[in-house]
């Protein structure tokens, strides 16, 4: 599998391959790491078994705690 | 100076294409790594740089304020500082953009006498920039998470752009949601038409976050907003739908200030 990730490190790096259409992608994938693979995100994840339901969130509007707050008052 | 340390480093946005060979140098190196980033594809690629890397995914949950969940993944990885160990947080994009858990985890590491700093990544606002073609520097820009710029009374300049973050969370006061619905985002637009009209277009934004993957540009007027597709990822851009006025009378100021000064030196 980390052939996989070595792949889309090596995508993601390289000026030449971003040229590639999406077939030429799926026929380099097939042949670099040997895998018949879809280029979809949910079928790549799985085949890595990455979560598939990420929360990205790192900031809040205000920095109150609404249920601490709620318990205090209770 | 303490035995531990902490480096909150930026992943950037695209898997292989945005990190710093220093980051990715910090990762390798360290005793512990947390992640969080915005793809779980992304988490197994920094898995892959170093033995101990430990996602801070599960401290989210569903219907839990995420004040909670932040001060929780803060409180984790001080635990390892504490403990004398080197400690890496790879946060995706700019690690200190929109980001409390890194700005929060450095302060108080420094606050304990442990060494802490940040070495910076390539944003979701880097990305908007190129993929948009727009240049904050022409029209002047504000950025606003959104529900603050709803919860707060703002002045807004429809002269610049305007670049909501989070919209996909707009107005959730109780920090548990993971997106809010079509009536929130009406209040939103209400408050938006009281400086732009409802005609006027918009753009939802999102980076690639993997080298497989498009980047979400979608034009639409401000009126759509509620039903538009959005989660946490989602950026709201809003162009200026004004031109900005000469200031005559700072100007005509300047001016005097030049004159006199020609004045003097003849």
């Amino acid at each position: 599998m980390s052939k996989v990730i070595s792949f889309m490190e090596k995508l993601g790096a390289s000026s030449e391959l971003k040229q590639l259409t999406e077939s030429e992608v799926l026929e380099l994938l097939k042949s670099e790491c040997d895998l018949e693979a879809s280029l979809f995100h949910s079928d790549v994840a799985h085949m890595l078994g990455a979560r598939s339901n990420m929360v990205c969130g790192l900031v809040a509007a205000e920095e109150h705690d609404p249920e601490v707050e709620a318990e205090a008052a209770a | 100076m303490q035995t531990g340390s902490l480096v909150c480093v930026g992943t950037g946005m695209t898997l292989g294409s945005h990190i710093s060979p220093l980051s990715r140098s910090y990762i390798e190196q360290a005793d512990v790594v947390f992640v969080l980033v915005a793809d779980g594809i992304t988490e197994k690629w920094i898995e892959q740089m170093n033995a101990d890397v430990r996602s801070l995914q599960p401290y989210y949950l569903e219907g839990k304020s995420r004040m909670i969940t932040y001060r929780e993944m803060v409180a984790a990885i001080l635990a390892e500082v504490k403990a004398g160990k080197k400690v890496v947080g790879a946060f995706y994009g700019h690690p200190g953009v929109f980001a409390w858990v890194p700005h929060n985890a450095i302060k108080q590491a420094r606050e304990l006498g442990f060494k802490a700093h940040m070495e910076p990544g390539i944003s979701a606002e880097d990305c908007l920039i190129a993929d948009l073609g727009i240049d904050p520097g022409s029209s002047g820009c504000q950025h606003f998470e959104t529900s603050q710029f709803m919860f707060y009374k703002r002045t807004i300049d429809t002269a610049a752009l305007l670049v909501l973050w989070q919209v996909g969370v707009a107005g959730d006061r109780s920090l548990a949601k993971f997106t809010t619905d079509s009536e929130y985002r009406k209040i939103l637009v209400k408050l938006l038409a009281q400086y732009y009209p409802l005609h006027h277009e918009v753009i939802l934004y999102e980076a690639a976050t993997l080298p497989i993957q498009p980047t979400r540009i979608e034009y639409l007027p401000i009126s759509a907003l509620p039903d538009a597709t959005m989660d946490l990822k989602t950026t709201l851009v809003i162009p200026p739908s004004t031109k900005a006025e000469l200031n005559d009378e700072l100007i005509a100021e300047l001016e005097q200030l030049v004159k006199s000064r020609e004045a003097v030196e003849s």
